[in-house]
């Protein structure tokens, strides 16, 4: 389970969350949508303990942020987290395989079957051997999420998985995660803009002046400009 | 059209603001690439002037008149009947011995030659007597006055009247063995102001006007003339006329004239060349490595100004000025570097010079203007020819997909391995003279960095899979490191050729540090040596001491001068000996109390030799008259008539013939040498300042250097001798002469050292700069749970793994190189050669210091490094 308590943090003058509380449990998954700038981002770099909030607590399970060393921190995201990038992020130098495995390895709990089966379920087992610059976008980001859930991790954070793709696989890429996540009774926060995506979560939710709110659509969208942006 | 050209340049010079490592690392490399270069060539100039200023013809050299019989001498009646006659290319000298003492340092007493010379016929001739124009000079202005200060001063005590104070001139030799600051006496009542030092004087000689010469009761009847000194070379006819013209009392000796040159200069300079030709390629590297990162950092703002609209002749042209305008800041600021590297270093050139090579370093007056615009156009020039082929595919590229590199197939990779392979071997086996055998080492460096390209990568795949999967941080190393041997081969390309050169040359020079040292522990085969102005007399040692001298002379080989055991002429065969005509050839004795023993370290030996020569029919030769005449043992010598070492008397008229019994090598001479037995040269006029001392009854060298080791007999010896003879054991020799060669490498171990440092820096920077672009993956690496310092240790981990890869591959091409300066380039440049020892030691010193420079110089950026976590870690497009 995921429980964010009276969650603050600010840059400089300017507060970016405010008191903000949130649950979710174990294997749902939840979409945040907001404004560019609204804290989308930093929201999930807290709860990954990139960064340490100015006040409240994050529980994630049985383990309480922010941690109190950075050999806890780096354990943390080594056991328990995977993290999907706008970018991709994969590592070059290795070819898809062994980007995949890196996690698993790392954690010493490498399954080749369970990799074999996972790349089996995204389409990318034929792209074992390609290095990533071989790669389209949509398969990089595929391999990508392999990646983050090959070392079965209990939270996953996407950051606009599929910011850098087109519509139609976008939609591939987003239904691969999130079928993904739920076969393996895995946590995942999404953060986008993709409305299409953020359907598919369990919670969809909206960053708005440091508060999460479980609606559709924008607080501050009428209801007939919701109407037209559908349209 | 030019508004456009400046837009974009504008453009260029904001990118470089915003990422100023890259063309600062250009700038630097520049003015290191500059000052190499005005180093190098003042250093040069400094070289000539100084071999020009002693190539000064000596005294002797046009030949000389002297009398047939010491009963009927030179009349000063004879001397000017032969000016009279229009031989105004005579000048008279007389010549007295003297013992003189310098009043500051009244304990040495030393014995010297005073000469008095017809100055003003000396002055009417230049060449030989050019240097003593500034005598003249002096002399007027000091015209002998009575100073009686000075005479205060003398330590004579019958000095009761008025001194004449007179400046003589003495060589730069002579000037050091008298040491000394004040006044000399010695000579009557004339006293000597410091002798003025003239370059081209005959040594042991103190010089002064034959006016001067001729006072104090002194006249040509007492003291007559000793010789009529040729003071130009003669024609056949003019030596003609000369003889016809002699009364009959008096002879006329003509010397060999020499064609061949000294080979100091051109193989000093060579040298020097050759290290500012490493330097330069490696600067050359390091300057496109900077640009290749640059470009390659700049590649999508190239994209988007061609996409705009920028023509690639445009950005071509761009590129090209912001080039010109890095040359013009360098250059200036290289050119001042390297001559004040050069004037600082002027006073460890000269001891250099003068200890080494015997021969002179004049200080380079460096034309600042010149030498800016020379490195200018140079720099500018070598920058031009590398960088428009890279330019112009950049320049033109719309997209990224157009500037992708292409990998080669296994097989067309072992071919252009196998290419590169031969075209060294022809290299080699074409190298016949020095500038092809530096060819060699060029073709060596280049084919072997294409090697390091084609193969780095692979060498390191293989490493990969020798790496377990379940470790993946070091899998990952591994694989980066494959992967930035690509992006960054020219960097990487300089490191190895920094790296091959300082194996290579440490090699060398180990080589030659150990062959020079046992070449001395088996030259210097009597326990000590006497060092002294005039021959010592065995009489003033002790009975349990026997004096061997060494006798030294000068002669001539001619082309024709060889044949073969069989009698046929080699001189076909002397590929070295083309266009020598009369080459100057020393003769010197071998100082041994054991006949039928030579110690000598010969590397060739004919058969029964030690007997035919001590009869004097057998020669051994060095490696220098071998090598440049094509001589082999067995063959034999005609040389011409023996004079003495500064050509005033001959000691053997007509030719002589020598068998060669063997080939010594003989480490650091430029001069070809034979070495003669005493019978035949062992006259006082040929005896030199040295002198070996043996126990008188000694049987073997081990006995006689256990009988003459005690330190306290030699310096009880030292005593008994006279004031200016020096009494040195051989093992302080062999001491001082490894001290010698030890300082005069410290400055090619500093070269090598600079360059490896550049080079180990350019590496660092190129890498610094990669891993700013590897900026996104390290944070995804943070985000997986991989701390700060595991990733820290990864990049060094990485980084010095590609310099131990390259390192691997360096040091076989290190060997090579070090052979190939030793069996080549030695042997075309100096002509003589000495055994390659791989010392692994060296190697492997070679090799850590490289890798500690790098490490070094990588900690810096990496301790800085802060891969902080960012989610939104963007590619740059």
């Amino acid at each position: 389970m995921l429980n964010l308590k009276n969650l603050q943090k600010s840059f400089g003058d300017i507060q970016i969350l405010r008191d903000l509380s949130f649950t979710l449990e174990s294997g749902n998954s939840a979409s945040i949508r907001g404004a560019s700038g609204s804290g989308k981002s930093t929201l999930l770099s807290l709860i990954a303990g990139f960064e340490l909030p100015d006040g409240g607590t994050i529980h994630i399970d049985d383990v309480t942020l922010p941690f109190a060393s950075d050999n806890a921190a780096d354990a943390f995201r080594r056991d328990h987290l995977g993290v999907v990038f706008q970018s991709f992020n994969l590592l070059d130098c290795l070819n898809v395989w062994d980007n995949i495995a890196f996690t698993a390895r790392l954690k010493g709990n490498h399954d080749k079957d369970f990799q074999r089966t996972l790349m089996n379920d995204m389409a990318i087992a034929h792209l074992s051997e390609k290095l990533p610059h071989q790669l389209s976008g949509g398969e990089q980001q595929r391999v990508a999420i392999a990646r983050a859930l090959v070392h079965k991790p209990s939270l996953v954070l996407a950051d606009e998985p599929t910011g850098n793709l087109d519509e139609e696989t976008s939609e591939q890429v987003a239904n691969t995660l999130f079928a993904q996540c739920r076969a393996l009774n895995t946590t995942l926060i999404v953060v986008t803009h993709s409305h299409e995506v953020a359907e598919k979560a369990d919670v969809p939710l909206w960053l708005h002046h440091g508060q999460l709110h479980v609606r559709q659509h924008s607080p501050s969208q009428t209801h007939a400009e919701q109407k037209s942006l559908e349209r | 059209m030019l508004n456009r050209l400046l837009l974009v340049c504008r453009v260029l010079l904001a990118m470089a603001r915003k990422r100023f490592w890259e063309p600062l690392l250009i700038i630097v490399a520049i003015v290191i690439a500059t000052a190499g270069l005005s180093s190098v060539t003042l250093i040069n100039q400094g070289a000539s002037e100084g071999e020009l200023a002693s190539s000064q013809p000596g005294w002797f050299a046009g030949g000389s008149v002297s009398a047939k019989s010491t009963d009927t001498p030179i009349s000063k009646a004879d001397y000017i009947a032969l000016r009279t006659a229009g031989f105004t290319y005579l000048v008279a000298i007389t010549e007295t011995e003297a013992q003189i003492s310098c009043p500051a340092n009244e304990s040495r007493s030393l014995p010297i030659t005073i000469t008095g010379v017809d100055i003003m016929a000396a002055l009417s001739n230049a060449g030989a007597f050019g240097g003593m124009s500034g005598m003249l000079n002096r002399q007027t202005a000091n015209k002998p006055i009575a100073n009686p200060a000075d005479a205060t001063l003398a330590s004579n005590p019958n000095a009761s009247t008025q001194r004449t104070t007179l400046r003589a001139a003495v060589s730069e030799q002579t000037a050091r063995y008298l040491n000394c600051n004040t006044s000399l006496t010695g000579f009557g009542n004339l006293l000597f102001n410091t002798p003025q030092v003239i370059t081209g004087l005959p040594d042991e000689r103190l010089v002064l006007p034959i006016d001067a010469f001729y006072t104090e009761g002194r006249t040509p009847e007492n003291y007559p003339l000793t010789a009529l000194i040729v003071a130009r070379t003669l024609s056949n006819k003019e030596q003609a006329q000369l003889q016809q013209a002699l009364p009959g009392h008096l002879e006329l000796t003509i010397p060999p004239t020499f064609t061949s040159k000294g080979t100091l200069a051109d193989s000093f300079q060579l040298n020097l060349w050759a290290m500012g030709a490493l330097m330069a390629v490696v600067s050359i590297f390091i300057i496109l490595n900077a640009l290749m990162l640059m470009y390659r950092a700049r590649l999508p703002a190239f994209i988007r100004l061609r996409q705009a609209g920028v023509g690639s002749r445009m950005l071509l042209s761009a590129l090209f000025t912001e080039l010109t305008f890095y040359c013009l800041i360098a250059s200036p600021v290289g050119v001042f570097a390297g001559a004040a590297l050069t004037l600082s270093l002027t006073p460890v050139l000269q001891a250099t010079f003068s200890g080494l090579f015997e021969s002179a370093f004049v200080a380079p007056s460096p034309v600042l203007t010149q030498l800016i615009a020379g490195a200018f156009v140079v720099s500018l020039a070598a920058l031009a020819m590398f960088f428009i082929a890279p330019a112009k595919q950049l320049a033109g590229a719309l997209s990224r997909n157009r500037v992708q590199a292409a990998t080669l197939p296994p097989f067309k990779r072992l071919l252009c391995s196998l290419v590169l392979l031969m075209l060294i071997a022809l290299t080699l086996v074409f190298a016949s003279s020095t500038a092809t055998a530096l060819l060699s080492v060029a073709a060596v460096l280049l084919c072997a960095s294409a090697l390091l390209i084609l193969w780095l990568a692979p060498l390191l795949g293989v490493v990969r899979r020798l790496v377990p999967p379940t470790r993946p941080l070091a899998s990952y190393v591994v694989a980066s490191a494959q992967m930035l041997s690509g992006k960054s081969r020219l960097a990487v390309c300089a490191f190895f050729i920094a790296l091959s050169a300082n194996i290579g040359m440490n090699l060398m020079t180990d080589s030659f540090r150990q062959a020079t040292l046992d070449w001395l522990e088996q030259r210097l085969t009597a326990p000590a040596y006497l060092y002294s102005m005039q021959p010592v007399n065995e009489t003033s040692l002790p009975d349990s001491l026997r004096l061997l001298p060494v006798y030294q002379g000068v002669t001539s080989v001619s082309d024709a001068g060889i044949s073969d055991a069989a009698g046929m002429s080699d001189a076909a065969g002397m590929s070295d000996a083309a266009g020598m005509n009369n080459s100057k050839v020393t003769l010197r004795t071998y100082p041994s109390p054991y006949p039928n023993q030579i110690n000598l370290p010969l590397e060739q030996e004919t058969p029964s030799t030690p007997a035919d020569f001590y009869t004097g029919e057998a020669v051994y030769v060095n490696q220098q008259l071998a090598f440049r005449l094509g001589v082999k043992p067995g063959d034999h010598l005609e040389t011409g008539p023996i004079f003495t070492l500064g050509l005033e008397q001959q000691l053997l008229g007509g030719k002589q013939s020598f068998r060669v019994a063997g080939i010594y090598p003989d480490y650091g001479n430029p001069e070809m040498q034979i070495i003669v037995s005493e019978s035949l040269i062992g006259m006082p006029e040929a005896r030199r300042n040295v002198a070996a001392i043996y126990p008188a009854l000694a049987t073997s060298s081990s006995l006689a250097a256990q009988e003459l080791s005690s330190l306290q007999e030699l310096s009880s010896l030292q005593e008994k001798l006279p004031d200016d003879a020096n009494l040195i054991s051989s093992a302080s020799l062999i001491a001082v002469s490894m001290e010698t060669f030890d300082r005069t490498f410290v400055v090619t171990d500093a070269l090598n050292i600079a360059t490896l440092l550049v080079a180990g820096l350019a590496f660092a920077v190129s890498v610094t700069l990669l891993t700013m672009d590897l900026k996104p993956q390290l944070a995804m690496l943070r985000t997986l749970g991989i701390s700060q310092r595991s990733i820290k240790t990864a990049l060094t981990a990485q980084y010095m793994l590609l310099c131990a890869a390259t390192a691997a591959i360096a040091v076989p091409f290190g060997i090579l190189l070090a052979w190939i300066f030793i069996e080549y380039v030695n042997r075309f440049a100096f002509y003589w050669v000495y055994p390659l020892s791989l010392n692994w030691i060296v190697l492997l010193k070679s090799v850590a210091v490289s890798l500690a420079v790098v490490l070094v110089v990588l900690l810096l950026p990496l301790g800085r490094l802060n891969s902080k976590i960012d989610l939104r870690q963007e590619e740059r497009l």
